[in-house]
């Protein structure tokens, strides 16, 4: 089962390349942000790497089992029930920042209640699924939308419209100091191998090792895309006026032999696939992780009720919040994130050690 | 357990019709497709906007020359408040989903480009692909020109200027992601080509150039396909080589063009221009017969080539304009802060040209 992992990694960057990541780096593109892309490619593969590693020496076994084997009842349940919020709110971000993508581009006369809960029941459906289910899921829904968005990136750099002019103008300001805020937003590319958490039960992860090579070559060169193909597009100055620069590039192409014309709309289609998919393993590995913690969720109706106050609570923090407010507030998140990640790796990386000398 | 089934798809299908009635969707039949937009300035002060909008009326039976339309138009102190006004004025919704041509007029777009185009972009149903041009003598003259081989209406233009349809070297596309992009940054300047209405159809074969944010002159014929050939699109042509006493005609098969600036130590920065080109010949005035006669005229067509493609650049540089991306090419070299965009400035009136032409005459058609 050692290639499901890869689909999660991949779901994870692709979903990334046109959600919140980009506008980070894009603001501070004149301040570091490329020299923030370069080290985020070590320090999210070195965190990978040690997760699994970590990962590998508990065969079947998923986070919340290993902390309760090694650390007191006071400390792991409370980290467990925080873990699984973090979890939750990621899929949560990606739920909001999605439906206001459908409201400007394809539904605009819908309200974003209605297109944020539609989302909240597909999540909540996809959650409670069993985990060997959700891997399926992943694998279909990548091996389908994949090449699409590849197709998609392949396009827009044959186009006529993308200048490497701009590009190379853009490299010029690599010598910068790197910023925190691009390096936390850039290694969120590679989050997707935290999933083991819980995956970890079903997914070999001694085998993914072997394979391991291929998360900083394919992390590299969709990073990279992600930033670079928009400033191809529009320059390094225009860039900066538009709030999601991989949507309005993939505007500016055109399928001349396609029976729809606007490559837009292809996109966002795929995109929606990843979106849900993402959503789904958020919550339920948020879901999994809070059953560790509190024994009660393991009841089905408690888990299904937790997800759905889950859910209003999304749909409520978008509707008192507007665009720009949400957008800062991701940012915040990104930010503090980060700390996170690194402290769970290396608590797992640690607890492996200790584990072999025993 | 079967009943349960059932009774829960019941609930779920009366569930779907809740959704279904109050989705907030209106129906085709509801809606009025634009098609092309049309934007003058008017002689009032107050509301200098004159908006013209070109609605598609469905009909039953597709046919050339039977596409019918219905031309509004209104003024305004902008272009959305326009838009707004116009809607009072149909039966149904404005649908700019299919609004693939947006025409100005001269005044309109001289200044502030940016501010103008600015509604189309901030629209998310106006696509990125949109096609832009200038109409001459007005927006409303090209919108109204009906068109004899149109079957639906507005889609002459837009035909005309997809490069897979018309592969014209005198038609110069514009596109508005490409135009703001052009807009906005320094070292690259806009440009929008001229659409004039004749009888039955639209001539389109100049262009309008622009330079630090002013509309400054258009291109004639011969200097607009030569620009375009500069830009390396996919157009194609033939290329009038006279040399001599000779006419000689060139299909060109491939063109790629090259172009590098290049600033030597010590020496005046220049513009370096390489064309490849092959083709073969359509016509000449005389029999080719060996390939000394082939390489001789491969040498002086190249040279004439060259010759003209200078002339055009020297136009472009005397009006200060810089449609290719010259600076941009600077910036790349040079870096991209306000001072490297501050001594393009400085230097391009100032700079060489140098063309070098590789014509590869591959053959001569079905004669000698």
């Amino acid at each position: 089962m050692a290639r499901y992992y890869f689909f999660i990694i991949l779901m994870n960057m692709t979903l990334n390349i046109i959600l919140n990541v980009p506008m980070v780096l894009v603001e501070n593109r004149f301040n570091g942000s490329i020299m923030s892309i370069l080290l985020s490619i070590p320090i999210g593969s070195l965190l990978a790497y040690l997760f699994t590693k970590g990962m590998s020496r508990f065969p079947k076994m998923d986070l919340p089992t290993i902390l309760e084997n090694n650390l007191p009842k006071y400390v792991y349940k409370p980290f467990l029930v925080f873990l699984s919020l973090m979890w939750i709110a990621s899929g949560s971000f990606a739920l909001i920042s999605f439906s206001y993508l459908i409201k400007t581009y394809i539904m605009p006369e819908a309200s974003l209640e209605l297109i944020s809960g539609l989302f909240v029941f597909v999540y909540i459906y996809g959650a409670v699924r069993q985990t060997a289910s959700l891997l399926y899921k992943a694998e279909i829904t990548m091996v389908i939308a994949f090449p699409v968005v590849l197709f998609i990136i392949f396009k827009a750099m044959r186009s006529d419209l993308f200048n490497y002019v701009h590009i190379v103008r853009m490299i010029h300001f690599t010598w910068e100091l790197p910023n925190y805020s691009s390096v936390a937003a850039a290694t969120y590319l590679f989050i997707g191998y935290i999933n083991l958490a819980i995956f970890n039960r079903y997914i070999d992860s001694k085998k993914a090792l072997r394979w391991f090579w291929t998360v900083p070559i394919l992390g590299t060169g969709i990073l990279l895309s992600s930033f670079f193909v928009p400033i191809g597009f529009f320059g390094i100055n225009a860039i900066g006026d538009i709030i999601l620069p991989w949507l309005m590039s993939a505007d500016s192409l055109r399928m001349q032999f396609g029976f729809i014309e606007r490559t837009v709309f292809l996109l966002i289609f795929f995109y929606v696939l990843m979106t849900f998919l993402f959503g789904m393993v958020t919550w339920h590995i948020g879901l999994e992780l809070l059953k560790g913690a509190v024994q009660s969720m393991k009841k089905k109706t408690w888990g299904r009720s937790f997800l759905l106050i889950v859910g209003i609570l999304t749909i409520i923090f978008q509707l008192q919040v507007n665009h720009r407010e949400f957008s800062s507030i991701v940012k915040y998140w990104f930010n503090f994130r980060f700390p996170v990640e690194v402290l769970l790796v290396i608590m797992v990386y640690l607890f492996s050690l200790r584990r072999q000398n025993v | 357990m079967k009943r349960a089934c059932f009774i829960f798809l019941l609930c779920e299908l009366l569930f779907l019709c809740t959704i279904l009635a109050g989705c907030a969707f209106r129906d085709i039949d509801k809606r009025f497709f634009v098609v092309a937009m049309g934007i003058d300035k008017s002689n009032d002060e107050k509301r200098p906007y004159d908006v013209t909008l070109k609605l598609a009326i469905p009909s039953p039976e597709i046919r050339p020359g039977k596409a019918n339309f219905q031309i509004i138009s209104e003024k305004a102190d902008s272009i959305p408040e326009a838009v707004r006004v116009m809607k009072s004025k149909v039966d149904k919704e404005f649908d700019f989903g299919h609004c693939r041509m947006v025409v100005f007029d001269e005044k309109t777009i001289r200044k502030n480009q940016g501010f103008t185009i600015n509604w189309f972009l901030r629209r998310r149903d106006i696509q990125g692909i949109t096609y832009l041009g200038i109409g001459k003598p007005s927006a409303r003259d090209v919108l109204k020109a009906r068109v004899q081989s149109e079957r639906l209406p507005g889609n002459a233009l837009i035909l005309s200027f997809d490069p897979t349809t018309n592969t014209s070297p005198y038609i110069m596309t514009s596109m508005l992601n490409d135009f703001y992009m052009r807009v906005r940054e320094d070292g690259i300047d806009p440009y929008l080509p001229i659409i004039e209405p004749i009888k039955g159809s639209y001539n389109i074969s100049k262009v309008a150039l622009f330079a630090k944010g002013t509309l400054k002159a258009d291109l004639t014929r011969d200097e607009t396909r030569i620009l375009n050939e500069l830009m390396s699109t996919d157009r194609r042509g033939q290329i009038n080589v006279a040399s001599g006493g000779n006419q000689l005609f060139v299909n060109v098969d491939d063109l790629k063009s090259g172009i590098q600036v290049m600033l030597p130590k010590g020496e005046k920065p220049y513009i370096d221009v390489h064309l490849d080109i092959k083709g073969f010949i359509e016509g000449s005035g005389e029999k080719l017969a060996t390939d000394q006669e082939l390489k001789r005229y491969e040498k002086i067509a190249g040279a004439t080539i060259s010759k003209r493609v200078k002339r055009v650049l020297k136009t472009i540089q005397k009006m200060e304009a810089d449609p290719l991306g010259l600076g941009l090419r600077y910036q790349a070299k040079m870096g991209a802060t306000e001072q490297q965009t501050k001594d393009w400035e400085r230097i391009y009136p100032n700079m060489d040209i140098r063309v070098h032409t590789d014509l590869k005459i591959k053959g001569t058609g079905t004669m000698y």
